[in-house]
């Protein structure tokens, strides 16, 4: 899960730099290269991980997938709950958050 | 930290032409819009890879992490100001600051640290209180001839004394888990099929008991149970029961064969958990994401609850008996004798990757309802051994992974080659270009890179 989120904010922050380009076709160029250095990042860690990813994936088909989470937990909460909790102090501050 | 956090971002925006304080508010932001999850974003979050896989509700931690980094821009912002002044003062101001504005965290995080330190405390004392009662009992239990252990639901219909039943703080049913005993009722994770149907097991149907095995109960001594439910022994407060079962095998008619995917899995097993065919030991064989396990036309899994309630109980003859069991690691074994064509089931979690062998030679396996192992046996007396035993394929890719892990540093070391190729082929390049811009650039050009 962290692994994942990891690799989204690798993939966002590869566009910070070249968000900054001069020129629509320099950003064009540099998106692609720090992209193609990212792709080359997840094949190393897809190969080296590999020893867990396929057989998970092969056996997906035997690994539960019952709802023992309430929808709200898979799904979130929706916009106006976390900017509320956001402005109320209820995601940086423990206040006996809904969250 | 809110306060933080807005001023961080605050901060952040007004100093955007510098690249540093876009990373913080990147990440704030992508994960604070992600965070919002599908009620937000409806189908269009299924662009994010693997999104029905993901709990989005973690997402909340990519949002802590932005967060911490917009705090600790806005805390830098004063200690910036007070370092670049001349007057002592102004350091000792930043100081106050910083302490008066982190005061409450610090309030926070240390009533948190102080009621774990309770729980810790108290649970140490009451563990130290009944370590000769538990000492006795977890020996008894290792005694015993092999079964699961149950010390109460933690959910469903049997409510949740599970969770109840404590020593301190400590649930009862995770001394026993980590004392090594083999429990039913309480998981820590739900990767297993059957994990959805423990929750609708039923204490008062001796036939579920024997279903998984559940030779023993553990409960307080409040705690009533059905007379089949035999008390065994008492340790202080702790009772030990006894539950007549077949053991961790048994011979079983199947009658029925399903088919389709896992998401009607969890339905079609508490429909036949709940129907008289458990009682009978009609066990349907079912065959998930399109393996071919059953024999004939097997009825989709999604159709279960008609075909369950249209399949006559009848009363058949016996099939046979276990005469022995053997339980290791990583394998159970039996002897049996058989009476007549039947289906061999294991009490335990089907996975491919389960290898049986009947009087030495290899016999495929199935899956029987509600998940488990079965593997048909022919009339006749027989030795059966089930062990678990991974896939070759994944130590090859071990390997694979661990060789790559040697090569990485190694390649690493010509990082400038490969960055410049990289660079070559985004750009439109060709391999050819890598030796001629290596051999253009300066080496201080490329010392400048590396240190990127």
């Amino acid at each position: 899960m962290y692994g994942y989120m990891a690799f989204i904010s690798l993939g966002v922050l590869a566009l910070v730099e070249v968000a900054r380009g001069p020129t629509l076709s320099s950003l064009a160029q540099a998106i692609g290269r720090q992209w193609l250095r990212l792709m080359v990042l997840l094949l190393l860690v897809s190969v080296v991980t590999s020893y867990f990813l396929i057989p998970f994936v092969v056996d997906l088909s035997y690994v539960n997938n019952t709802q023992t989470l309430l929808p709200i937990f898979k799904d979130s909460f929706g916009h106006s709950v976390v900017l509320r909790s956001l402005v109320e102090g209820d995601l940086f501050d423990f206040t006996g958050s809904r969250l | 930290m809110t306060i933080l956090v807005l001023a961080g971002l605050g901060v952040c925006l007004v100093r955007w032409r510098q690249e540093r304080y876009l990373i913080p508010v990147a990440i704030f932001l992508v994960w604070l819009l992600l965070y919002f999850g599908r009620s937000t974003w409806g189908p269009l979050i299924d662009l994010l890879p693997l999104s029905s896989f993901i709990p989005m509700h973690r997402f909340i931690a990519g949002v802590h992490l932005g967060g911490i980094l917009l705090a600790a821009v806005a805390l830098a912002a004063p200690w910036r100001w007070a370092l670049s002044g001349t007057r002592p003062w102004y350091v000792a101001g930043a100081l106050l600051f910083t302490v008066i504005i982190l005061m409450p965290a610090y309030v926070e995080r240390s009533s948190y640290a102080s009621e774990n330190f309770f729980v810790i405390e108290d649970s140490g004392d009451s563990l130290a209180a009944e370590e000769t009662d538990l000492d006795a009992l977890l020996q008894r239990l290792k005694q015993l001839p092999p079964g699961r252990v149950y010390a109460g639901p933690v959910g469903g219909d049997q409510g949740t004394w599970g969770l109840d039943y404590n020593v301190g703080f400590v649930n009862v049913f995770s001394l026993l888990s980590a004392a090594g005993i083999d429990t039913m009722g309480a998981i820590y994770h739900s990767y297993p099929l059957q994990s959805g149907l423990l929750r609708e097991f039923d204490e008062s149907k001796q036939e579920q008991y024997d279903l998984f095995n559940i030779r023993y109960v553990v409960a307080p001594e409040k705690q009533e149970f059905p007379d089949f439910v035999r008390l065994l022994e008492q340790f202080g407060r702790h009772r030990l029961y006894q539950v007549e079962t077949t053991g961790y095998f048994g011979l079983v008619d199947s009658r029925l064969a399903f088919a389709g995917d896992r998401e009607d899995f969890a339905a079609a097993a508490s429909d036949w958990m709940s129907s008289d065919l458990p009682a009978a030991r009609y066990h349907p064989t079912v065959s998930l994401g399109g393996s071919s396990q059953a024999h004939g036309r097997p009825v989709p899994l999604s159709d279960a609850a008609a075909a369950i309630s249209n399949t006559p109980v009848v009363a058949g003859p016996v099939l046979g008996e276990i005469l022995s069991e053997e339980i290791g690691g990583n394998f159970y074994a039996a002897d049996v004798r058989v009476e007549r064509e039947s289906l061999l089931l294991l009490k335990a979690t089907y996975h491919p990757n389960w290898r049986a062998t009947i009087d030495g030679a290899s016999r495929d396996t199935v899956m029987l309802m509600p998940g488990f192992i079965g593997v048909p046996v022919g009339p006749g007396e027989h030795q059966v051994r089930l062990e678990y035993s991974p896939r070759r394929l994944r130590i090859v890719l071990l390997v694979l992974g661990l060789v790559t892990l040697i090569v990485i540093p190694l390649v690493e070391r010509r990082s400038a080659v490969i960055s410049t190729w990289l660079g070559s082929v985004a750009s439109g390049g060709t391999l050819g270009s890598i030796g001629r811009s290596r051999k253009n650039e300066s080496r201080q050009s490329r010392r400048r890179r590396n240190r990127r």
